[in-house]
């Protein structure tokens, strides 16, 4: 082959020649244009005070733990909130650090409380001026272009978090609603949903929000908001002694519906029997998902005898069964809503529990007062306080039943048509 | 295992596997490729991550010397004569390629900012490896000339739609926040410029130097001392600036072309000596592709690699028919054209650095899908020369010939 045939090596050949002027002027044009872009360059670079560097995952969480943000956090929240608190926790060591929801699968609806809170101190400090009352600060909206830290739990217990760049807030649709989200360049992780949303110095900016199809970062007072419309916390309370924690905005926002959180226990009852204590998840009742609208059916009023329900308790999950009154257990319903305990006691009756929203609970009964009197007659058995209580509730006449606090002996009118009427 | 001992072994295995394949009628390419792939991380591992990692310059300063072998296509003389139907064919090609994938990725639900960069991603076509082909082959004619126009032309494009999206995106998040300041802006638009009008001017500077030098020297030893000096230069000063090393090195060998009466003599001797480095090239290249990838590609990289596809050779097509050129190149531009790597994997590097939050999707659907485009490429190429009549496989290596 020749030479001429090689396109590259044809490109080469012989070219004619431009004026060297021309050639000089262009590189002069040419070495200006190199300048000039340095220079701006370096003017850009120094101006740049938007972004901060990226930081790694594992370096934001050494800031966090260093400026000890988090541990106020933790220690905030459990000073603050209270009955969720023991929810929370502080891990240090880096590879597991972060916010820890502590009873697992219920990081979403504790989340919930948890910004509940932070949002309803934010709201405080913003009114009474107070910058110094709580350690942990809830960042001031961030509309800058800033990474933003995102902690949370997966179902399976382990700690989630991700590190998002985040270009400040716009209106979303969010299953419906149109919510203030921040602009992040990429959806977040499903499993994300409920997480907490932190900025590098630990701040806590809002939460990852289940939205439908999608999981959004909204700002804590867009939090606050949706909380509020979606109403408080349902209780549902059940024959099994078992009360859960029906959040719905939880299950609205934060795709909870695989568990419940346990919200009381009944002394004796078939719950307490089983084992089953406050701040334990439920994962499954009768075999539906615990946030599942048949397992709630399950939980409320029902004949059945007995119920199988997942347990989770920190990492360890077990399958309980609740099993309602067998033959000698300590407790029992009885009229009114009114539960007593079995066992004789030489003060009087012992009430173990009063249904919500029954009768006795509306007259102000609570569990621990001691049954004194039904009517003219005096208790003194759980059979008397069954059998009294139960005519007493068929009764179309209301009966005075006579308790004894620890401030002294009160009385209750309960039952009877004239009362149904009244109450209606 | 050290770097020299990984470097040793890369060349004389590819060369085993470079004799294998040319039994299968396989081009070099391809056998560097699959070497690299076999040594590299993905199967045995002879070269770490570490290695690559290392051994990276040289994968640069390969990239920086094809794009000047590419840049010397550019010539006043021939542009004039082919630079409207290249630019035309080019422009119909990316086109078509980059509203392709961007539509389909959209279409199945990803965020505009991934779709948009995929989608100037996609507009690549691997220059060297093609590149490699047309030489493995000595091909030459008119479409081996239009095909390495539209190689050189389409990798600029894509440097720059890839810099419109990400201004884009940048302006976008801006906008979304409300903080629209000046300085803004101009860190969102300045890449974009910069990397192209900076980067000539580079190319040009260095190009010019190495023109006037050039007829200083005359010994072949001098002159490849100078060359691979200059382009080194060019590489290093690029990524110190901030610049596009590819547009640069393609500026100094358009510049050497059209100024320097010996510029003939230098891209000889260049071709003469660079085939170890471009062994090591592709083998670092192949060592690079990340066989692990392929399974994650999904649905995802899926719609990326039959949109690019379809629109590499739909694109091609359509605009060869319109532009009247020969038949030859409505048949088989796109074929020659699909092959992908250098350019792109720079781009998602970009990415994750600008776009972190992006990245892990781009990343992914990129190096998963050059995998399958920078074997399937070079194949398909090799068969369009083959049967344009433009390859003569058979004669004599052409630097032979040429000595």
């Amino acid at each position: 082959m020749t030479l001429h045939d090689d396109p590259i090596k044809r490109a080469a050949e012989t070219r004619p020649r431009m004026s060297r002027r021309y050639i000089a002027s262009l590189a002069g044009f040419a070495v200006v244009v190199l300048v000039v872009g340095v220079l701006v360059r370096r003017w850009l670079h120094d101006s740049e005070t938007a972004a901060p560097a990226p930081p790694s995952q594992a370096a934001a969480f050494q800031l966090l733990s260093q400026e000890g943000q988090l541990q106020r956090t933790a220690a905030y929240v459990a000073q603050r909130v209270g009955a969720v608190a023991r929810f929370v926790e502080y891990v240090p060591a880096v590879h597991a650090s972060g916010v820890r929801w502590a009873a697992d699968t219920v990081f979403t609806t504790d989340s919930v409380h948890i910004v509940r809170a932070l949002v309803g101190t934010a709201a405080a400090r913003a009114i009474d001026g107070d910058s110094s009352a709580h350690a942990v600060s809830v960042a001031r909206d961030s509309v800058r272009r800033d990474w933003l830290l995102v902690v949370g739990r997966s179902p399976t217990g382990s700690v989630l978090s991700a590190t998002v760049l985040s270009g400040g807030r716009a209106p979303v649709d969010c299953a419906g609603r149109t919510v203030e989200s921040f602009v992040l360049g990429m959806p977040l992780d499903e499993r994300l949903a409920g997480a907490g949303l932190f900025n590098v110095t630990g701040e806590a900016l809002g939460m990852a929000v289940w939205c439908g199809a999608r999981v959004l970062a909204i700002p804590a007072h867009e939090v606050a908001r949706l909380a509020r419309e979606s109403g408080p916390a349902a209780p549902i309370a059940s024959p099994f002694g078992l009360g859960v924690r029906d959040d719905s905005l939880a299950h609205a926002y934060l795709g909870g519906d695989s568990a419940v959180l346990v919200d009381h226990v009944r002394r004796g009852s078939a719950a307490d029997r089983a084992g089953l204590r406050v701040g334990d998840a439920l994962l499954a009742i009768a075999g539906a998902p615990a946030g599942s609208a048949r397992a709630r059916a399950t939980l409320g009023p029902s004949l059945a005898e007995s119920l199988v329900v997942t347990r989770r308790r920190g990492a360890a999950v077990a399958r309980v069964t609740l099993s309602r009154s067998p033959l000698g257990a300590s407790e029992r319903e009885t009229g009114f809503g009114i539960g007593v305990t079995q066992a004789a006691a030489p003060s009087g009756i012992e009430v173990t529990d009063v249904r919500r929203d029954s009768p006795a609970a509306r007259a102000g009964l609570r569990a621990g007062d001691l049954l004194v009197r039904v009517g003219e007659t005096p208790v003194t058995s759980p059979a008397d306080a069954d059998r009294l209580l139960a005519e007493a509730s068929a009764s179309r006449r209301p009966t005075l039943v006579v308790f004894e606090r620890d401030d002294g002996e009160h009385g209750v009118l309960l039952g009877g048509a004239a009362a149904a009427e009244a109450a209606r | 295992m050290n770097e020299l001992t990984s470097l040793g072994l890369i060349l004389l295995f590819a060369l085993l596997v470079g004799h294998l394949v040319k039994v299968a009628r396989i081009p070099e390419v391809t056998g560097y490729l699959i070497a690299g792939m076999l040594v590299g991380p993905s199967v045995l591992g002879w070269v770490t991550e570490d290695n690559l990692q290392s051994l990276h310059v040289f994968s640069e300063v390969g990239l920086g010397l094809i794009l000047f072998s590419i840049g010397g296509a550019f010539e006043f003389v021939r542009m004039r004569r082919i630079g409207r139907q290249v630019l035309a064919l080019t422009l119909a090609e990316s086109g078509c390629t980059a509203v392709l994938v961007a539509g389909g990725l959209f279409a199945i639900g990803q965020p505009w900012q991934v779709a948009l960069l995929l989608g100037a991603i996609s507009v690549e076509t691997g220059a060297a490896s093609t590149l490699m082909v047309i030489r493995e082959n000595n091909a030459s004619g008119e479409f081996t000339e239009s095909l390495t126009g539209v190689i050189g032309l389409n990798n600029i494009l894509a440097l720059v739609s890839f810099s419109v999206v990400a201004a884009t995106i940048d302006l976008s998040t801006l906008a979304a926040g409300a903080e629209l300041s000046f300085g803004g802006v101009a860190r969102a638009i300045f890449p974009l410029v910069w990397q192209l009008v900076g980067s000539t001017a580079l190319g040009f500077l260095v190009g010019l130097m190495l023109a006037s030098w050039a007829s200083q020297v005359v010994e072949s030893g001098e002159t490849l001392i100078l060359l691979v000096g200059c382009v080194l230069l060019t590489v290093g000063v690029s990524t110190a600036l901030g610049l596009s090393s590819l547009v640069a090195s393609l500026a100094v060998g358009a510049t050497l072309a059209n100024l320097s009466t010996r510029s003939r003599r230098l891209f000889v001797a260049l071709s003469r000596t660079d085939p170890p480095l471009y062994v090591i090239f592709f083998v670092l290249a192949g060592a690079d592709l990340n066989l692990a990838l392929l399974p994650s590609l999904g649905a995802l990289g899926g719609v990326y690699v039959l949109c690019r596809a379809a629109g590499k050779l739909g694109g091609a097509w359509v605009a060869a028919r319109r532009v009247e050129a020969p038949r030859p190149m409505q048949r088989f531009l796109g074929l020659s054209i699909l092959a992908q790597a250098g350019l792109a994997v720079g781009l998602v590097l970009v990415t994750r650095e600008r776009f972190p939050e992006i990245a892990p999707t781009v990343t992914t659907v990129v190096l998963g899908a050059v995998v399958i485009f920078e074997i399937a490429g070079p194949l398909s190429a090799r068969f369009a020369l083959d049967r344009t009549g433009e390859s003569r496989p058979q004669d004599d290596d052409p630097l032979i010939a040429e000595v």
